[in-house]
C-alpha cells in the first residue's frame, strides 16, 4: 500500500488545526474556557454554561487527536497501542509547558523546539528519555507559563481583538 | 401582584450544622432589601442557595413564579438573577473588556460551526457584545482600563467592576453581597448613590447583604434581620434601628440598657 501522509498533507492540517484553534478561542466558548480556567464557580454566576464548554473544548480536541492519529498511522503504516504511553503524555505537556501556557504561538514553539531537542540528543540513547519528565518538573518549579508566558504572538489575534476602542489607554496597567 | 422573588422555609445544613433555618422572603419588582446580621449569620448562604451554588435541604425558591431549586448556577443566571461576591471574583488574569464580555455568554445567539470559521453573523454579534460591553464600562467611567488585566485594576474599581460584570448578565433582581467590604466612609456614601441610580437607570430589583448597619439603613426600604440562620426582625430602617433583639445580635446583651 503506498504511504498517504507526506509533508503537504501535515502542513494543510497544521495550518487548519491553528486555525480552528485560534478561531475558537475568540469564541463565546473559547472566553468561556478561558473563565473557567480563571474561576470555574465565578464563571458559573456570570452565566457560563461550564459543561457545555468543557464540551465543546474537549469535542475540538478529541478531533485535532484523531486527525493526528490518522496522519501518524499512514504515515508508519502500523499502529499499537504501545507507541501510546505515559511518555507519550509527557512528552505532550513538556511541549505545551515549554512553550507556554494559554497561548498557541507558544505551544507550536514548544513542539518545535522539544522535537529538534529530542533529535539532537539522540546519541544519549535510552536516557533522552529522561530530558522530558525532567524538563518537566524543572519547567513547573522555575517558569510554569513557559517561554511565551500567557501572551500571543500578533498573528494568532484576530484583527478585531488587536485594535484598541476609541478612548481605552494601550496597555494601561491601571 | 406576583412577587419577583419568593422564598418560603428555606433551610441548610452544613452536616450538623443549621446555616439558615425557615428562611422566608417575598420581594416585589424594584424593591431595594437589605438583608443584615453578624458575622456567620447565614447571610451568604442565602445567595448562594438562591443562585444555585448550594442545593437547599428544605424549601422553596420561586422566581417569576418558577421554581429554582436544582437548576444549575448558569440556567438561574440566564433567567435574570445575578450577583456579586463578597471577596471580589474577577477573573483577574482577563482584560477588564473580557470580564464584561464572557457575562454575556447566554445572550449570545451563534452556534459553534458560525464561531469557528469567522462567518458575517458571527462577526456582527461580536461587535454587538463588544459594543455593549463598552457601553457598560463607561456607565462604571472603566473604559480607558478595557485592555488592562482585571487584577491590576485598584481595589474601588475592581469592585465596580464586580457590579458591571453582574449587569452584564441582563438581571432583573441584583445580589449584592457586601459590596461596600473595605470602602472607607467617603467611598460608601459614593457606592450608596450608584445603587440608588443603577436601580433606576437598569430597572433593578435589588437585594443586598450588608454588614455595616449605616449602608442599609441609608437606602433599604426593608430590611431583614438574621442571626445564627434565623430571623430575628425585619421591618423598615427606623423599626430595625430600635429592635431590642437587633441590638443584642450586634452588641450582646448585657450592652443593651
Amino acid at each position: 500500500m503506498q504511504k498517504l501522509t507526506n509533508l503537504a498533507w501535515v502542513y494543510v492540517w497544521t495550518l487548519a488545526a491553528v486555525f480552528a484553534v485560534r478561531n475558537f478561542v475568540y469564541t463565546n466558548y473559547g472566553r468561556g474556557v478561558l473563565s473557567i480556567r480563571e474561576d470555574e464557580v465565578a464563571s458559573e454566576l456570570v452565566s457560563v454554561n461550564t459543561r457545555r464548554c468543557k464540551v465543546m473544548a474537549f469535542v475540538l480536541s478529541s478531533f485535532l487527536a484523531g486527525v493526528a492519529g490518522g496522519l501518524f498511522a499512514h504515515l508508519l503504516q502500523f499502529i499499537n497501542p504501545r507507541s501510546f504511553t505515559i511518555l507519550k503524555s509527557t512528552e505532550v505537556l513538556v511541549m505545551v509547558y515549554l512553550g507556554g501556557t494559554g497561548s498557541i504561538f507558544g505551544s507550536i514553539l514548544g513542539a518545535t523546539i522539544f522535537t529538534v531537542l529530542l533529535e539532537l540528543l539522540r546519541p544519549l540513547e535510552v536516557w533522552r528519555w529522561v530530558v522530558g519528565p525532567l524538563m518537566l518538573v524543572g519547567l513547573m518549579m522555575f517558569r510554569p507559563t513557559g517561554i511565551t508566558g500567557l501572551r500571543e504572538h500578533r498573528w494568532l489575534i484576530p484583527a478585531g481583538e488587536r485594535s484598541a476602542p476609541e478612548g481605552v489607554q494601550r496597555g494601561a496597567a491601571a | 401582584m406576583v412577587p419577583l422573588l419568593k422564598i418560603s422555609g428555606l433551610t441548610h445544613y452544613f452536616g450538623g450544622l443549621k446555616a439558615v433555618s425557615d428562611f422566608e422572603l417575598e420581594v416585589e419588582p424594584g424593591e431595594l432589601v437589605g438583608i443584615i446580621g453578624p458575622n456567620g449569620a447565614g447571610k451568604t448562604t442565602v445567595f448562594n442557595l438562591v443562585t444555585g451554588v448550594y442545593r437547599p435541604t428544605r424549601g422553596s425558591i420561586l422566581f417569576r413564579d418558577r421554581d429554582m431549586v436544582g437548576l444549575a448556577p448558569s440556567a438561574i443566571v440566564s433567567m435574570g438573577i445575578a450577583r456579586t461576591f463578597q471577596t471580589i471574583r474577577l477573573f483577574r488574569g482577563l482584560t477588564v473588556l473580557d470580564n464584561v464580555r464572557i457575562a454575556q455568554f447566554s445572550q449570545v445567539r451563534y452556534g459553534l460551526w458560525r464561531g469557528l470559521l469567522r462567518t458575517r453573523e458571527f462577526l456582527a454579534e461580536e461587535d454587538r457584545i463588544r459594543e455593549k460591553s463598552l457601553e457598560l464600562l463607561d456607565v462604571f467611567n472603566l473604559r480607558r482600563y478595557a485592555l488592562a488585566p482585571a487584577g491590576g485594576l485598584p481595589y474601588g474599581e475592581q469592585r465596580r467592576l464586580e457590579i458591571a460584570r453582574a449587569l452584564a448578565c441582563k438581571p432583573s433582581l441584583l445580589l449584592l453581597d457586601e459590596p461596600a467590604a473595605g470602602m472607607n466612609p467617603g467611598e460608601v456614601l459614593r457606592l450608596m448613590e450608584l445603587i440608588q441610580w443603577l436601580r433606576k437607570r437598569f430597572n433593578l430589583t435589588i437585594l443586598l447583604i450588608e454588614h455595616q448597619m449605616r449602608v442599609v439603613m441609608g437606602i433599604c426600604e426593608r430590611i431583614k434581620v438574621l442571626d445564627f440562620g434565623e430571623t430575628i426582625a425585619e421591618g423598615k430602617p427606623n423599626e430595625i434601628q430600635d429592635n431590642p433583639r437587633v441590638l443584642e445580635a450586634y452588641l450582646g446583651k448585657e450592652m443593651v440598657l
